[in-house]
């Protein structure tokens, strides 16, 4: 294949394969990208067969009037905030006619130009961590398409263009490519990041799409049954600390007061902006921090941080936040990706009302009767009287035995479904659960709350840290009592909670995608200004543990000990028994690299010689005094030697120097037979003097 | 004449090279203002591959041998091809696309491809301008490999001296100038050739084969063919290099244009096997013929240096031999 011609394929291979990540982005849509597919293949498929004509200018021309009308209908897109899609199509549809019109060497330039310009929009749209893959591959034909330009501009200006000289670049790409992502990765970590944008413009994030959150101020009765069908990661988590006891991974997303007929909705709200306090930390409730939690919240969940039940701190790079009477904080400003926190944790398992916040507003007659008469006689009948705790036990009880959990009501439209969940349908998902108690207490005068968010995780080996997924959405109720405050309470069947996938080869398969995830979002999505903070800090630790040994460490350990508490506290705490296979699937990457290696080293092994084998065997024979064999002795004099010295090795040996002499003074190389037979004569020569020697 | 030290010439930036430094910095600016790690990604990658890329070329040109093989003989103003070996030492990496010249200003040879631990042989073609010694320090080799950024460039000490012979003239110009028939009469002298000399008596020890068997006849008696030397013609060429100094580029081109047609006349008449003198200020080369005194001469002429002014006037060793007297006054320079 001529040079130009490899260019061309080069050049369709990469216009190919620059747009892929941007439908999956939902950036572009498939239909214009599988128009531009098409055209790249035809286009690849003329230069593959021969020297395709170039189109005319008039031709080109011609397209780019046929576009402008849509263009301007893309255009108008404009107005509407959505910038990059009408200039990806321009760039797609110059790109393809570009192609088709290549010419001139600097037409092949601007076509590379046009094809960078969507690659750099694929990344910068791009979060899932194949991107990197794609990014590869992109390097990898970049780095072979102008390697090919330099060889082709060198053999033209020196009049060889039209000469088919075949120039292997493999060892150049492999190490190429090794080299710059080796550099790169330090690169990566240096680049100065800025603490706000400085030109006009939101910037932030890595780009991607928000997913909706699934704790909203207003909620119907299906959105958590929904939620649960989605195993999409909602948090990490990962304990600094050993948990309180009683620690059941239960997290508050949302608070709602409102029962509207068909769903719950928030109400009137109150808050108040917190501060830090003299701790350097936002304080949610009372008491006092004894374990640490972080959380790493992905951009989907709630309106305000999700945070544990027993939270009673907060520990997050914000300036301010706030608190409402649900209990649940509110950043200022939400943005689109990771937030990463850390949270305080109680020994008591009840959320403490923080002393600052005024008391919960009355229900009123409205509220008392929400939930219809019927549900006021069940109510009375079941909860009887008592204590409000006592009632709220009886009212949990009778809905874990006599009520179903199921999945199956997903969808269904009823005007008065919690009516319909306990006199009809008796079966129901966590929430037709949490609404009935919230109704049947409110009906005998205890005030409760519906409370949505997650419960439960599962231990990631990889990481040593909790995945929480939308599958452990759940719905439960609080209530408050007098003596102890909004008080947990969940009505939900055991067999309704949500629960962790078994231990198998698929959930670790999912789990190691899931460390890869993780990995990608804490160390580069979401790496910025304060990790290189961290990585400054901790190189400074290093150098001058180097220099004035541990007493600095003490000095610069963070506030509360945590790295000393965490290594005390593995040990505490809980994991499942998650075996050797996480150990296994983390060392098969570098047992792969091993096993290529050595393979790789066996398959280039120099071929055994003939001056390799006579090397061998004088270098066995100079240790024999009797031979007196020095440097200048030749190869007939050194087998005459043998002969009169070592008669039972001369066979051998004797075979082995005239086949090296063959080899080096005979002007051809040995045969396969041949250099089996030179192994065989080599292993009989040193075996017989070796015996001869045993026998001496 | 094998590998010496090796000279860094530096870093050019191409225009490709010009280009992809300002897309690097137009990557820099949206990454910079949005905070996109991924944009960020791609920055480091660009950043990286300028690094990647001026060590690649580095190495690219180290750990290689030129070893030249020059001709025999290098006129003035006349191109001659200079052979070249360039081995490639390395162990593991081959070398791509070099660019070898002798001098930064003469014609280039590229080598697509040098697989390591091999070599490569072409010619490289360089004129030299003017005699004497031709002194080749270096030699330069350049690259853009690998990605066309940058041009880098190596220069091997080679250390070739090369006597460059005068610039012969035209033979058909020389004819035509006047040279009064120097040379042209036989010398007429007994010797070895086809004419005949004399007719004498055969005496003990003659040749056989020489006798003249028909005045033999003739005469009764063995008559023995004296012959006459075949090549009987004989010049000297005199060269008064006493012209004092050189003190304008007219003298001094005047001098060289005297020197090239001391060697032109001595090429034309050593080709024509004349026997050929030549006589300077400095130098007498004796009467010769054939290649080897060919190379004599005009080695001498190659190196004969302008004087000072003499007030005797330069002959020849042998006054009955006919001479090319060449002098500046003649010229009337």
């Amino acid at each position: 294949m001529s040079f130009d011609r490899r260019k061309r394929v080069l050049l369709g291979v990469l216009a190919l394969l620059a747009p892929i990540p941007l439908p999956f982005n939902e950036i572009v849509g498939w239909p214009s990208i599988l128009v531009f597919s098409l055209a790249v293949a035809l286009f690849l498929r003329r230069s593959l067969v021969g020297q395709p004509r170039p189109l005319p200018s008039w031709a080109m021309n011609l397209l780019a009037l046929v576009y402008v009308p849509f263009m301007l209908l893309d255009f108008s897109l404009f107005w509407q905030g959505r910038v990059l899609r009408p200039l990806l199509h321009l760039a797609l549809f110059t790109l393809a006619v570009k192609l088709f019109g290549l010419k001139r060497e600097k037409d092949k330039w601007h076509v590379f130009l046009l094809t960078f310009f969507v690659f750099l929009a694929a990344m910068g749209t791009s979060v899932h961590p194949t991107v990197v893959l794609y990014m590869l591959t992109f390097l990898v034909l970049s780095l072979l398409l102008m390697a090919r330009f330099a060889a082709f501009h060198m053999l033209s200006s020196q009049g060889l263009a039209g000469v088919q000289t075949e120039i292997p670049l493999s060892r150049f790409l492999v190490i190429g490519t090794l080299l710059t992502l080796v550099i790169a990765v330090p690169l990566f970590a240096l680049l100065p990041r800025l603490g706000r944008p400085y030109l006009v413009g939101p910037g932030g994030g890595a780009g991607g799409t928000m997913q909706r959150p699934q704790f909203l101020e207003q909620i119907g009765m299906d959105v958590i049954g929904r939620t649960r069908s989605s195993r999409a990661v909602a948090m990490r988590l990962e304990y600094e600390t050993p948990s309180p006891r009683g620690h059941e991974m239960r997290f508050r997303a949302a608070v709602y007061n409102e029962f509207r007929g068909d769903g719950w909705a928030r109400g009137k709200v109150r808050t108040q902006r917190l501060a830090r306090q003299l701790d350097g930390f936002f304080h949610v409730a009372e008491g006092q921090s004894r374990a640490w939690l972080e959380i790493w919240l992905e951009p989907v969940a709630s309106v305000g941080l999700v945070l544990p039940v027993e939270a009673v701190t907060v520990d997050i790079a914000t300036p301010t936040m706030h608190l409402d009477d649900g209990g649940l904080t509110h950043l200022q400003i939400r943005r689109p990706d990771t937030v990463r926190y850390r949270v305080g944790l109680s020994p008591s398992a009840e959320l403490q009302l923080s002393s600052g916040l005024p008391p919960p507003l009355p229900l009123d007659e409205a509220g008392r009767m929400n939930g219809g008469e019927r549900i006021a006689a069940l109510a009375a009948e079941v909860a009887g009287t008592g204590e409000p705790v006592e009632m709220a036990g009886r009212i949990q009880g009778f809905l874990m035995r006599e009520y179903t959990y199921s999945l199956d009501l997903m969808g269904i439209r009823s005007d008065s479904p919690v009516e319909d969940f306990l006199f009809d349908w008796r079966r129901g998902h966590c929430e037709y659960f949490a609404s009935s108690m919230v109704l049947m207490l409110r009906a005998v005068g205890v005030p409760a709350r519906l409370v949505t968010g997650y419960l439960g995780g599962e231990y990631n080996p990889f990481e040593d840290y909790y995945v929480v997924r939308q599958s452990n959405a759940h719905a439960w109720v609080e209530v408050l009592l007098p003596d102890r405050g909004w008080t947990t309470f969940d009505p939900t069947p055991p067999s309704g909670l949500p629960v962790s996938a078994k231990l198998g080869w698929s959930l670790l398969a999912s789990q190691a995608y899931d460390y890869l995830l993780f990995r990608w979002d804490r160390y580069v999505l979401t790496f910025g200004f304060y990790d290189q903070l961290g990585i400054a800090r901790r190189l400074a630790v290093f150098w001058s543990r180097l220099w004035e040994g541990g007493d600095r460490e003490k000095e610069q350990a963070p506030r509360h000990d945590v790295v000393a508490a965490e290594e005390e506290s593995k040990s505490h705490r809980q994991r499942p028994d998650s075996s050797w296979r996480p150990d296994a699937v983390q060392m098969l990457p570098l047992a792969l690299v091993v096993v290529l290696g050595a393979w790789w080293t066996w398959r280039h092994r120099p071929a055994f010689t003939g001056t390799r084998a006579y090397r061998q065997l004088r270098t066995r024979l100079e240790k024999d005094p009797r031979l007196a064999l020095t440097s200048s002795v030749p190869p007939l004099e050194l087998a005459a030697r043998i002969a009169r010295q070592r008669p039972v090795a001369f066979a051998s040996a004797d075979r082995l120097i005239e086949l090296y002499l063959q080899e080096s003074f005979g002007g051809r190389e040995l045969s396969d037979e041949e250099r089996l037979e030179l192994k065989q004569v080599l292993r009989e020569a040193l075996r017989s003097l070796t015996r001869r020697e045993a026998d001496r | 004449m094998a590998l010496r030290k090796t000279v860094p010439e530096g870093i050019r930036i191409t225009k490709v090279g010009l280009w992809f430094i300002i897309l690097t910095v137009l990557v820099a600016v949206p990454a910079a203002n949005t905070g996109n790690n991924a944009l960020y990604l791609v920055e480091a990658t660009m950043l990286s591959l300028l690094v990647v890329s001026g060590v690649i070329s580095r190495q690219n040109l180290r750990r290689l041998e030129i070893e030249f093989d020059p001709p025999l003989e290098v006129y003035a103003n006349e191109p001659f091809d200079i052979g070249f070996e360039l081995r490639n030492r390395g162990r593991l990496w081959p070398r791509w696309l070099l660019v070898l010249a002798g001098t930064e200003q003469t014609k280039s040879v590229l080598v697509p491809f040098l697989p390591r631990r091999s070599a490569f042989a072409g010619n490289l073609e360089l004129t030299a301008t003017r005699r004497g010694v031709l002194r080749l320090e270096h030699a330069h080799l350049a690259s853009i490999f690998p990605l066309g950024l940058f041009r880098k460039g190596m220069r091997y000490r080679v250390d070739l001296d090369l006597l460059v012979y005068p610039e012969i003239r035209s033979s058909v110009e020389f004819r035509q100038r006047s040279l009064g028939g120097v040379g042209e009469e036989p010398a007429r002298r007994i010797g070895v050739g086809p004419e005949l000399h004399s007719l004498r008596a055969f005496r003990l020890g003659d040749d056989r084969r020489g006798i003249h068997w028909k005045q033999t006849a003739r005469t009764g008696e063995l008559v023995y063919m004296e012959r006459e030397a075949e090549t009987g013609e004989r010049l000297s060429i005199v060269l008064d290099n006493a012209v004092g100094e050189l003190d304008s580029d007219s003298r001094k081109e005047a001098f060289e244009l005297l020197v090239s047609e001391a060697a032109t006349a001595a090429h034309y008449y050593l080709e024509r096997d004349y026997e050929v003198e030549l006589v300077t200020r400095n130098e007498v080369v004796g009467f010769g013929r054939g290649r080897g005194h060919r190379r004599r001469v005009l080695e001498a002429l190659a190196l004969v240096p302008a004087v000072a002014l003499r007030p005797y006037p330069l002959t020849g060793s042998d006054p009955a031999t006919p001479a090319l007297t060449l002098d500046m006054k003649e010229r009337g320079a």
